[in-house]
């Protein structure tokens, strides 16, 4: 069960559904299971899922592993993994029902070192320097309270500044976008990139096959993850981060069984793993256009 | 990287270069299926794992070496640890199983491999002639018996006991286990009596989970992967049973998925007599009468159905085995023996 893909997509109602289900003492995976979309839910999936989701703190250095924030916690997947490698954990939630969620989660699980309290990730109630590491998950696929919606772009800055205050020097900030969740070009594409889009997309439109046109737009849109490769190291730098590491996460943040340096040597020798892999892949990879072959594009950026 | 891992690793440096080498940018996670630490449930116990895999590049970025990152409590990762670094110190398997060594400290485990390149057999398999699959078949199975001679001598203390295994007692637990999953009991009886029939065979070491995706094709000779519970198995021709299964469902998978594969076995599928005089074959390099190698192959059904039920793997997992077995019961309908049913066919191994 991935919080970012699936709290993104959850109605007002759904939340509120979740909320009450636990409140009424039904355990937190049950509780999931019933409100979830059955397609969606699946015990395995989600066990597997909970189960993986934390690996990536193996690729973080830190000097201390004490206190760990996240941000827009969801249903507490990330939370969880955070508690099994760092003495105490901050959950923060902008929604009450997931909140509410949340602590039901970690009081059945005994989780005693993690605290879970309601706010917005622009706005987080801590004091400069509180933090080894903080993590944001599932950025810019749900709105940011606080920064105004009209305004998604907005969200970014507002956020990492604010995970960048409560960072402890040499602290690190993980940030993971699933770029097919985010609001269609959140990130403003670049003007030459965004006119070469629409160009292409303008063609495909005049193609009269509805599946294959849909498809193919689908494919041209992925260049958009050009920008988002592009940008997020550049706002994080912007934000005071001094070292910034990018990775891709394959196939999913629900499934995210690699994780790969988004490098153009590193995506090649990943690629030549994969006996399956098409021909068309591995030229992306090695014309570095390596980011439109990825969903999920995780930032580690260091204070 | 994480301090820890980054020590570990060092700890476990076969070319004693690791600390200058390790890069964070050509450290690529890989089939990363289990948290470490593990999650704990409630009831206390860990969640039963497999952590994941970590491709490390070396300083042109190429794969360099292979890492096994497991929680602690998984204890087939020592075991395969200890077994491949033995083989490899044999000259004649040098070639077969990649240099490896092995660190762990209170919460990680991990195993440090050369990487070892090659085409992936479950690949080239299913395009290959029917001569080339034979021919290729009978050297992957002959490498294997290599494998399982040398680790006799290089790993004593594998072999639980020199005695020759009486095949209905080696069997007797994963027939209780098949009752107990809802198998019926003329079924488990049939098998009972079959099994005693075939009689003893003298233990061998087995790889156990001998199958086209674990074997690579690199520069001329075959290599062999995973060696988690080599040696549990100690039945001879159990990971002949295993392989040449697996080889056929990989080239026909819709004939696979239609029938089980003891029955097809018997019968005059396509192929099936190339498979039978397969096995027939090795039976014979490993010194079986065809007798026993029915016994084996019964024993292989059971053993294999019973293990995943016994992993607590769902049962859409096992159901398609348990078919295997109620085939196998099938055959010894009327008092037939085993080895008729399903060798009576096959003409004379080349
Ligand atoms: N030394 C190695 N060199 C290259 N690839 C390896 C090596 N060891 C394992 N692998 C790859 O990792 C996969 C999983 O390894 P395996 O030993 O089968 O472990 P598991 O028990 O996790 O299945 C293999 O199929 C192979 O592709």
């Amino acid at each position: 069960m991935d919080a970012a893909g699936v709290m993104s997509s959850w109605s007002d109602e759904a939340l509120a559904q979740l909320a009450a289900t636990v409140r009424r003492g039904t355990p937190w995976r049950q509780a999931l299971l019933e409100v979830a979309q059955p397609s969606r839910s699946g015990e395995g999936t989600e066990h597997r899922t909970e189960d993986a989701r934390g690996n990536w703190l193996w690729l973080v250095d830190l000097e201390r592993w004490e206190c760990a924030l996240d941000v827009q916690g969801g249903i507490g997947t990330t939370t969880a993994a955070l508690s099994r490698h760092f003495a105490s954990v901050h959950y923060l939630d902008a929604a009450r029902p997931l909140v509410e969620f949340a602590r039901a989660r970690f009081r059945e699980d005994r989780s005693a070192n993690v605290a879970c309290a309601q706010a917005g990730a622009s706005a987080l109630p801590y004091g400069p320097a509180t933090f080894d590491c903080v993590v944001w998950d599932g950025a810019l696929g749900r709105r940011v309270a606080g920064v105004a919606t009209a305004d998604p772009p907005a969200a970014l800055p507002a956020v990492l500044a604010e995970c960048r205050r409560v960072l402890r020097p040499g602290g690190c900030l993980y940030v993971g976008i699933a770029t097919g969740a985010a609001p269609e070009r959140v990130l403003g594409a670049g003007l030459i990139l965004s006119a070469l889009i629409r160009m292409v997309v303008g063609l495909i439109r005049v193609v009269p096959l509805w599946a294959w046109r849909r498809r193919a737009t689908r494919r041209v849109r992925r260049f958009e993850r050009l920008a988002v490769a592009r940008a997020v190291p550049r706002q994080l730098r912007a934000a005071g981060f001094t070292r910034v590491q990018a990775y891709y996460i394959d196939p999913s943040f629900q499934q995210p069984w690699n994780i790969i340096p988004a490098r153009r040597r590193a995506v090649l020798a990943y690629e030549g793993l994969q006996i399956t892999s098409a021909g068309p892949r591995r030229w992306l990879a090695w014309l570095s256009l390596h980011p439109v072959l990825f969903d999920c594009h995780v930032f580690l950026a260091y204070a | 990287m994480k301090r820890k891992l980054r020590e570990l690793l060092v700890a476990a440096d076969l070319d004693g270069d690791l600390t200058r080498e390790i890069r964070d940018d050509g450290f690529l996670i890989l089939e990363n299926y289990g948290a470490i630490p593990p999650a704990v449930r409630r009831s206390g116990y860990y969640v039963w794992n497999r952590g994941f895999n970590v491709l490390l590049l070396g300083r042109d970025d190429t794969p360099r070496y292979f890492c096994k990152c497991r929680p602690i409590a998984d204890a087939n990762l020592e075991r395969e640890t200890s077994v491949l670094h033995a083989l490899n110190h044999d000259p004649e398997l040098r070639s077969v199983v990649p240099r490896t060594r092995g660190a762990r400290d209170g919460e990680v485990q991990l195993q440090l491999s050369e990487f070892m390149p090659g085409r992936p057999y479950e690949y080239t398999l299913p395009g290959m002639t029917e001569r080339a699959w034979v021919e290729s078949m009978a050297q992957i199975l002959g490498v294997a018996r290599t494998v399982s001679t040398r680790a006799a001598h290089l790993l004593p203390g594998l072999l639980t006991e020199p005695a020759p295994v009486v095949l209905r007692v080696a069997a007797a637990d994963a027939l209780t286990e098949l009752g107990a999953a809802g198998v019926a009991e003329d079924v488990l009886q049939r098998l009972d009596r079959g099994l005693a029939r075939a009689g003893s065979v003298p233990p061998v070491l087995q790889h156990g989970d001998l199958w086209p995706a674990n074997v690579l094709w690199h520069e001329g000779s075959w290599r062999l992967l995973d060696f988690e519970i080599f040696g549990i198995v100690q039945i001879p021709l159990y990971d002949v049973c295993h392989f040449v299964r697996n080889c056929w469902s990989l080239r026909e998978p819709h004939a696979a998925a239609a029938a089980t594969w003891v029955a097809r076995l018997a019968s005059d599928a396509r192929d099936a007599d190339l498979c039978r005089r397969a096995i027939l074959r090795e039976a014979r390099n490993l010194g079986l009468e065809p007798a026993q190698a029915a016994g084996v192959l019964a024993y292989y059904v059971v053993d294999l159905t019973a293990q995943l039920i016994r992993r607590g793997t769902p049962r859409v997992a096992w159901d398609p085995l348990v078919r295997e077995v109620r085939a196998a019961a099938d055959l010894l309908h009327g008092g037939a023996t085993l080895h008729d049913a399903v060798f009576g066919r096959a003409s004379v191994p080349a």
